[in-house]
C-alpha cells in the first residue's frame, strides 16, 4: 500500500463514520454498543497505523494544512529557483572562469544530494520535493549559464537533459509536480528535436503544431502503463498536447505540414478538434478521469470561442458577437448539465 | 542509490559535453575579425543582472540580388504564389560574411560550411558563420526572395571592463576582436570601449 491508497482508506472511514452517525440520528439503523465500540476501535487502530506508516491526514483540518504545505512547497521551490538565478547573475562576473564552472556544476549535484538526504528523513516528501525543484532549477541555470559563458549556440539537447532529470526525480521519489514538469519538457523537446535534425530553425517548432501530436499520442498510449497516482498527470499532458495541437491548426491553418491549403487545413482540423474534444470529455466521464474532464471542457470552450471569433468578428456587429458568445455559454451549460444528469446515480 | 548515481552522471555528462564542445571549438581558429558598434551592440547590465553582453546580428534583407527566386528554389524553398510558400520555416546553414565592411554583408549561403570555405578561402576578407535562410516576399508585385540572418550567441564582456557611462539612447562605442572556432562558434578575445 502507498500513501495515496492509505489516504483514500482514511477518507472512506471518515465518510463512513459521518454517514453512520446520520443514519443513527435518523433512526434508519441502530448498532449494538458492543459492535459500535468494536468498529470504532478497529478503525482507530487502522488510522493510527496509516498515520505512523504514511503520515496521512486523519482530519479535515489536517488535510487542509497538507494542501497548504504542498502549495508552500511549490511556491518555495519557485522562489528558490528565482533567487538562485538572480544570485548567480549578481556575483557571477567577479569570479574566475574555472570557479564559475565549478559552482555551476556543483549546484545541481548539491541539490541531488540534499534531496536524497531529505527523502531518508521524511515520509511526506515536502522538503524532498522542494529540494528536487531546486536541483532542477540549478541544472537549468547551470546549462544556460554555461552556454552564455562559453558563447555556445543553443540546441534542444539541454531541454532533453532537464526533462530526464525531472522524470528521474519523479519516478525515484514518486513526485507528481516533477512528473508534470518532466512530461511538459519532454513534449516540448520532441518537436524542437525533429526540426533541429531536419535542418530548420528549431525555435519555430510551435508554428508547426502537428509535431506536438507525436509526443501527445505517445503519452496517451503510455498512460495505460502508469500507476494510479501518475496516470492522471500523463493523461493531462497528453490531452493538452493533442487538443492544443488540433485547436491551433483549426484556428491557424498555415501551420499544417499536410500538402493542403490554409482553408482546407482549418476545415479538417475544425472537425478533428470538435470530435477530439467531445471524445475526450466522453471518455473522461465514462472512466472517471477528473483531469481530462476539466481539460477537455476548457479546450472545448477555447475552441468554440476561437472559431466563433474567426467566423463572426468581422461579419457581425460587436454586440451581436457577444450575444452569440453568451448563447454559446448557455448552450454549454445545458450540455454539461445533461452530461451530469446522465452520470447521476439513480435510486434502485 | 543507483538512481542518484544516474542523476549525478546526467549532470556530469551534460556539463562535460558542453565543456568538450567549447574546448574543441577553441582548439582551432577559423577566423578572427574586429567589430565595432556598426555591426554589434552592447547590452548593458542592470541592478539585478549586472553582466554586460555583446550582441552581434548581421542580417540581410532585400539588399543583394543574388538571393533570387532561382537560388531560393535551389535551397529547397517553394517560390510559388501560395499561402504555404509564404509560411515556410527558415532553414539552418552557413553564410559567408564579408568582414571589414559596414554591416558585414552576407555574400553567399550553403547548407554545409565546407562549400563556402572552398568558395571563400581568404580568412582576411571573409568569415563563415552559422546562419538562417528564410523566404520573404516583396510587397506589391509577387517577388520571392531570400533573407539571411546571421547572429552570434551573446558574448559576456569581462566584468572588470570599464564601460563609460552613456547618455540615454546613446550607443556604446567600442572595438572588439572576435574569433570563430572549429564549430563556427565565437568567443570574445578583446573588448575596448572608445
Amino acid at each position: 500500500m502507498d500513501r495515496k491508497a492509505a489516504q483514500e482508506r482514511v477518507d472512506r472511514i471518515a465518510a463512513f463514520r459521518a454517514e453512520l452517525s446520520a443514519l443513527e440520528a435518523a433512526g434508519a439503523i441502530e448498532l449494538p454498543d458492543e459492535q459500535r465500540e468494536s468498529l470504532r476501535n478497529y478503525h482507530d487502530s487502522l488510522m493510527a497505523g496509516f498515520q505512523r506508516d504514511f503520515d496521512v491526514d486523519t482530519t479535515a483540518g489536517a488535510e487542509k494544512l497538507s494542501l497548504a504545505m504542498r502549495i508552500a512547497s511549490a511556491l518555495g521551490g519557485l522562489a528558490f529557483c528565482l533567487a538562485l538565478d538572480l544570485f548567480v547573475e549578481q556575483f557571477w562576473g567577479r569570479l574566475p572562469l574555472a570557479a564559475q564552472i565549478v559552482l555551476l556544476v556543483a549546484a545541481p549535484l548539491a541539490g541531488i544530494a540534499l534531496a536524497e538526504f531529505a527523502s531518508r528523513r521524511e515520509r511526506t516528501l515536502y522538503f524532498t520535493s522542494l529540494l528536487c525543484l531546486i536541483a532542477l532549477a540549478a541544472f537549468m541555470v547551470d546549462l544556460t549559464k554555461l552556454a552564455e559563458l562559453l558563447a555556445l549556440r543553443p540546441t534542444p539537447g539541454a531541454i532533453f537533459a532537464w526533462a530526464a532529470m525531472a522524470l528521474l526525480f519523479a519516478y525515484h521519489y514518486r513526485l507528481r509536480l516533477q512528473l508534470l514538469i518532466g512530461l511538459v519538457l519532454a513534449a516540448t523537446f520532441v518537436p524542437l528535436c525533429i526540426l533541429y535534425v531536419a535542418g530548420f530553425r528549431w525555435e519555430s517548432a510551435f508554428v508547426r503544431p502537428e509535431l506536438l501530436l507525436i509526443p501527445g499520442a505517445a503519452m496517451a498510449w503510455l498512460t495505460t502503463r502508469q500507476a494510479a497516482d501518475f496516470a492522471p498527470v500523463w493523461r493531462a499532458v497528453a490531452t493538452a498536447a493533442v487538443l492544443g495541437s488540433l485547436i491551433s491548426l483549426a484556428v491557424w491553418g498555415y501551420g499544417t505540414l499536410l500538402p493542403i491549403g490554409k482553408a482546407s487545413a482549418e476545415g479538417i482540423y475544425t472537425l478533428l478538434s470538435f470530435a477530439s474534444c467531445g471524445g475526450a470529455i466522453a471518455a473522461a466521464i465514462r472512466f472517471h478521469w477528473t483531469e481530462t474532464t476539466i481539460l477537455g471542457s476548457v479546450f472545448f470552450v477555447i475552441f468554440l470561442l476561437s472559431k466563433t471569433y474567426q467566423w463572426l468578428w468581422d461579419v457581425v456587429p460587436a454586440y451581436f458577437f457577444f450575444t452569440i458568445i453568451g448563447l454559446i455559454s448557455l448552450g454549454l451549460i445545458a450540455a454539461f448539465r445533461r452530461l451530469r444528469e446522465a452520470n447521476r446515480v439513480r435510486p434502485a | 542509490m543507483k538512481l542518484v548515481g544516474i542523476l549525478i552522471a546526467l549532470v556530469l555528462v551534460a556539463n562535460g559535453a558542453a565543456l568538450m564542445g567549447a574546448w574543441r571549438n577553441r582548439s582551432v581558429v577559423r577566423s578572427e575579425f574586429t567589430v565595432t558598434e556598426e555591426q554589434c551592440s552592447v547590452q548593458m547590465g542592470e541592478r539585478n543582472r549586472p553582466t554586460t553582453y555583446l550582441h552581434c546580428l548581421f542580417s540581410q534583407r532585400w539588399t543583394d540580388v543574388w538571393l533570387n527566386e532561382r537560388r531560393m528554389r535551389e535551397f529547397g524553398f517553394d517560390t510559388g504564389d501560395s499561402d504555404r510558400a509564404a509560411h515556410q520555416l527558415p532553414r539552418r546553414g552557413f553564410a559567408a560574411i564579408r568582414i571589414g565592411e559596414p554591416g558585414a554583408p552576407a555574400v553567399d549561403f550553403a547548407f554545409d560550411a565546407g562549400t563556402l570555405q572552398e568558395r571563400f578561402p581568404d580568412r582576411q576578407t571573409h568569415t563563415i558563420l552559422p546562419a538562417e535562410l528564410s523566404a520573404t516576399y516583396a510587397t506589391g508585385p509577387f517577388q520571392p526572395r531570400g533573407a539571411i540572418l546571421v547572429f552570434l550567441p551573446a558574448m559576456a564582456i569581462p566584468h572588470g571592463q570599464a564601460i563609460p557611462e552613456q547618455q540615454p539612447g546613446q550607443r556604446v562605442r567600442f572595438t572588439a576582436k572576435i574569433r570563430i572556432g572549429r564549430n563556427y562558434e565565437p568567443w570574445l578575445v578583446e573588448f575596448h570601449p572608445r
